[in-house]
């Protein structure tokens, strides 16, 4: 028993106070007090006589008194008999005695001597111990009632204190709960509480439907997979209330024959709703199969139970959502990376439209594509398309590409009830396209997971697209490119085999000093075209840089021309370099003011290529496309250039000129300069040749760290 | 809850038929190159048949199947009415 300690203090109060002894016994008869007090009499009966015996035997009656009463214990000594209730529903007697009647002395003594011998004095012991009056009988019981109350309070005390012991092991094996150890848990839970002996989960499955998912408890299993709608008996009710209700005597209920029918027989049902992150309800069920009534103790289990199962169940959801965003999130990356790969803007298309339709399941998805120049509509499409869908795209037309204020995935209701995603494909200021998912039946939750999902496609689409579309120019740019030059050996072919040896030059040059991939390209091109004017192959190739190149170095070449040579990109200077080896073998070097740098480092490639023209073809097969970006950010420490100067030299590696970095960047050709002429100083080389070597050299060095 | 975690595998033979668009294949050929057990890929092939991403040729459980293209429709012309307020 708890509060012991206490209970043992005021007996001892109450038995000084009123000169009685007192003792505590339980429903089976035991003690489970100590004896306190010293009435003399009870003290000598208790030691010498039987009278433990009689009160032994008078514990186990049932007494149903809910006030103290008066009890003769033996015939004339009376004890006073205390109930105690706890709330769990066992039951203590405080034994407080004893008396004797008044009037009842000489009888009383004659009994005493009678039962147990001579002698003891019991004159004396009669004499020491409180009487009974007719007066006094109510003062008696309204004072033991107190006791009563005290002692009652005491035990209320400490069964509160047992109910959280029940609670504790059960909350924490409640916070991992995961599906697979709910009915660990529930066995754990019908191990702690007595009031229950059965105890289920129902959970709401597809189609409006309920299954009871976990069982625990005698005649239970039959109940597993059990179906019930919304509505349907005890539990089905909750479902639809999502409010706590229990019901008394359930034996002959007809809601009951749901048990029935799987050989269970429960006598009281109590019905708690749990809320899951998904937004259903499941139902917690538990009662008796022996006890009809349901005590609010009960009630208050089962609600705690309710309550830690929501609570872990929401974490497990949690945990399963966050799971499924990260596979959401991978199978994105894996989108992504397809779509980066893919140079074909047809199958990009379909990769939006497809991965949308896999995502959302709705009737259909569309991308709409209009001609920038005209009103023609291109539509890719799956699923069920309307008979309207010419006023939709319409409105879609009107929607994005007229006002162009929409720039993320955004909800509209479409005229045949339901709801569209639409996410325009913008690249830059560029609309390229708008995705249009039909979302059909879904939850608010849903759509707006979808939104997300779709809203980042759509960034990635549009980039696809414009990468896609960009390489598709390039390639009809460089089959345009092709031709020209494929021409010139038809017309004269020493200008020809010219023009094929200066490229095969600078396309090696470029390698050696490790200008990027593309660069070497135009310069290869540039060269090759370098016999036709520069305003003729403007007009050919007008979204290809080649012309400029040869234009550029064609100026380069000319003594008195309108570029120097620190301004000119380093395309244009291996352009003009490479021609005037050809051209003039060499002689034209003497124009130069310097002889440093990119010049000299030509120069000096070209003795080295005569002697070793063997070596090099055989290097140009094994050599990889050099990456040239100062992106490495330990490189960029390293030359400690301001980010403005790191943004010109990028430019530089890409092969721009002065005039074209200051466009690019909107600043005055002056300042280019003067930051051109910063990153040598900071790099300590003469030319861009020289820098863009360095950088790759800083990058080749920190990589093989 | 099932179908959020179907979605991968979804997402992946959707991916899978597109880049091999005349591609005709079998549930045990494509248990084979995709590496996933044929209890996983049948449900999924099941819809996406449904979605219309692919089509399923033959019949008596020796299905085969194929990357189906999207519509395209080029033959819209929005006019310019919508120019009007």
């Amino acid at each position: 028993m708890k509060n012991a300690e206490l209970l043992e203090e005021l007996q001892h109060v109450y038995a000084e106070r009123f000169g009685l002894t007192i003792l505590i016994t339980d429903e089976n008869g035991e003690r489970v007090s100590t004896i306190t007090g010293d009435n003399a009499l009870c003290g000598h009966l208790l030691e010498h006589g039987d009278l433990w015996c009689h009160i032994q035997e008078a514990a186990v009656w049932d007494w149903e008194i809910t006030k103290p009463a008066f009890y003769d214990i033996l015939p004339g000594i009376y004890f006073l008999i205390i109930p105690i209730n706890d709330r769990n529903g066992s039951d203590y007697l405080i034994w407080a005695g004893v008396m004797v009647e008044e009037g009842t002395h000489a009888l009383t003594k004659e009994q005493l001597k009678k039962r147990y011998g001579p002698d003891a004095d019991w004159e004396k012991l009669l004499t020491a111990i409180p009487v009974i009056q007719p007066e006094n009988k109510d003062w008696w019981i309204h004072r033991s009632a107190k006791l009563s109350r005290l002692g009652q309070a005491l035990l209320q005390g400490a069964s509160e204190e047992d109910s959280l012991a029940w609670q504790y092991p059960l909350l924490q094996q409640g916070i991992g709960t995961g599906v697979t150890d709910m009915e660990e848990l529930f066995h754990l839970f019908l191990e702690k509480r007595d009031d229950y002996e059965f105890i289920g989960l129902a959970e709401a499955q597809e189609e409006e439907q309920y299954s009871i998912t976990h069982v625990a408890g005698r005649e239970m299993e039959g109940l597993r997979g059990a179906l019930f709608a919304p509505g349907e008996g005890f539990l089905g009710r909750i479902a639809i209330t999502k409010e706590a209700a229990y019901w008394e005597d359930i034996e002959k209920n007809p809601r009951a024959f749901f048990f029935h029918r799987r050989h269970s027989y429960p006598k009281t049902m109590s019905c708690f709703p749990i809320q899951r992150y998904d937004g259903t309800t499941a139902v917690l069920f538990g009662g008796s199969l022996s006890d009809t009534k349901v005590s609010k103790q009960m009630m208050e289990t089962g609600q705690f139970m309710a309550s830690m199962l929501e609570a872990g169940l929401y974490t497990d959801d949690l945990q399963q959502e966050n799971m499924h965003q990260v596979n959401r999130l991978s199978s994105l990356i894996e989108i992504c990376k397809l779509m980066a790969a893919t140079p074909d803007v047809k199958r990009i298309l379909y990769i939006l439209v497809d991965i949308s339709l896999n995502l959302v399941e709705g009737p259909f998805t569309t991308v709409i594509l209009k001609d920038p120049d005209n009103d023609r509509v291109q539509l890719v499409s799956r699923g069920e398309i309307p008979a309207s869908m010419e006023d939709y795209v319409q409105e879609v037309i009107k929607r994005h590409y007229k006002s162009r204020t929409v720039t993320a995935a955004q909800l509209y209701d479409a005229k045949w009830r339901t709801t569209v995603i639409e996410c325009p494909l913008y690249y830059k200021e560029e609309l390229l396209g708008v995705l249009c998912v039909g979302a059909g039946d879904t939850t608010e939750q849903q759509l707006k997971e979808h939104q997300t999902f779709l809203d980042t496609l759509a960034i990635i689409g549009a980039t696809s697209l414009q990468l896609a579309k960009q390489e598709q120019a390039s390639e009809t740019a460089a089959g345009q490119a092709e031709a020209l030059y494929r021409a010139i050996g038809q017309f004269d072919a020493e200008a020809f085999a010219k023009a094929e040896t200066t490229a095969a030059l600078a396309g090696d040059f470029s390698h050696k000093i490790g200008l990027p991939a593309p660069l070497v390209k135009d310069i290869i091109a540039a060269c090759q075209l370098s016999c036709y004017s520069p305003g003729f192959l403007k007009d050919m190739l007008p979204d290809s840089k080649v012309p400029d190149i040869v234009e550029e170095g064609k100026n380069l070449l000319q003594s008195g021309g309108n570029i120097a040579w620190d301004d000119a990109s380093i395309g244009s200077q291996v352009v003009a370099l490479a021609i005037a080896q050809e051209t003039n073998e060499g002689a034209w070097h003497a124009d130069l003011t310097s002889e440093q740098g990119i010049v000299e480092e030509f120069h000096s490639f070209v003795k080295e290529r005569q002697v070793s023209e063997q070596e090099f073809t055989l290097q140009e097969e094994g050599s990889s496309t050099p990456e040239l970006m100062v992106a490495d950010h330990a490189v960029k420490e390293q030359m400690s250039l301001s980010p403005r100067e790191q943004e010109v030299l990028e430019l530089v590696i890409q092969g721009l000129n002065n005039k074209e970095i200051a466009e690019e960047l909107y600043i005055s050709g002056h300042t280019v300069k003067n930051h051109v002429t910063k990153i040598f100083q900071k790099l300590d080389v003469p030319d861009r040749a020289h820098a863009i070597s360095k950088v790759y050299q800083l990058k080749y060095q920190h990589s093989n760290r | 809850m099932e179908k959020k975690e179907a979605l991968p595998l979804q997402m992946e033979c959707t991916m899978f038929f597109q880049s091999n668009p005349y591609m005709i294949e079998s549930l045990a050929g494509l248990e084979n190159k995709l590496g996933r057990r044929k209890e996983d890929l049948q449900p999924i092939l099941e819809i996406l048949v449904q979605q219309g991403i692919i089509r399923q040729i033959g019949k008596d459980s020796k299905y085969l199947y194929r990357y189906k293209e999207p519509d395209i429709i080029t033959e819209m012309t929005i006019p310019d009415k919508l120019e009007s307020p």
